[in-house]
């Protein structure tokens, strides 16, 4: 009976560590693309807003990472990106406990 | 006065129960063994899998900190440098498209004793920057 109980609580131990595990990744995928998506729209924010957070949103994208905010102040590009966990419990699993299904990450970058 | 000690019919002289089944001898401690056994091979499991997921992150940092040298417009070796100064024994693969440049980082690992049955695991990550145009 012990080891049953000790055998399901490593189980949910597993599991939980398995979404924890995804998340962080999600979380990293998300400040990479921020990072390098801010990066490529930079030179481009001296002469268009739309332009640099084009850019930046295919940068972001070819990341795997989704742009969610973007605007370009004094020329300096802020913006924000999200990313998927990647398996499909991890974000179910994460909606229920958390409330929230994607890591967002900001980021800037600006010549000046 | 002294009351006779009285013996009754049957009984036996103290000490242990002469015993029982002789197969359940012995039978606590092999479960014990198995128990603790099942949950050394779990342990290590996930000890294991918390090691894969460190390592996961390093790769996946190594290259996007590759793929940020990339975008400065430095060469291909500064680039390689750079992932293996944070991964040192990652396989890097640079790919430079029309503007933009993809780094690809991947390492296997093969768990340490007598896990390493269980096989290498692949762990990779990719990272895109656009090269800015040099002026």
């Amino acid at each position: 009976m012990a080891a049953l109980l000790l055998t399901s609580l490593l189980v949910v131990v597993a599991l939980l560590g398995g979404v924890v595990a995804d998340l962080l990744a999600a979380r990293q995928r998300a400040g990479a693309a921020a990072d390098l998506g801010a990066l490529a729209g930079a030179p481009v924010a001296m002469t268009s807003e739309a332009d640099a957070c084009a850019t930046a949103a295919w940068v972001v994208r070819q990341n795997g990472a989704t742009l969610r905010t973007c605007s370009v102040v004094d020329g300096d590009v802020r913006l924000t990106a999200s990313a998927r966990p990647r398996a499909p419990w991890s974000r179910w699993l994460s909606q229920l406990l958390a409330g929230a299904v994607e890591p967002t990450v900001a980021a800037h970058a600006g010549l000046r | 006065m002294q009351l006779p000690l009285v013996v009754p019919a049957g009984a036996r002289r103290p000490g242990p129960l002469p015993s029982s089944p002789d197969g359940d001898r012995g039978a606590v401690s092999v479960e014990a063994a198995f128990g603790i056994l099942a949950l050394l091979v779990v342990v290590s499991a996930l000890v294991w899998c918390l090691s894969l997921l460190i390592a996961q992150l390093a790769v996946g940092e190594a290259a996007r900190a590759a793929a940020r040298v990339a975008a400065r417009g430095d060469d291909l070796a500064a680039v390689r440098e750079e992932a293996h100064r944070l991964v040192g024994d990652a396989v890097v693969v640079v790919r430079t498209d029309s503007g933009h440049v993809v780094v690809e980082v991947s390492r296997s690992v093969t768990a340490p004793g007598a896990l390493a049955r269980w096989g290498a695991v692949e762990l990779h990550a990719d990272a895109t920057a656009l090269v800015e145009e040099t002026p």
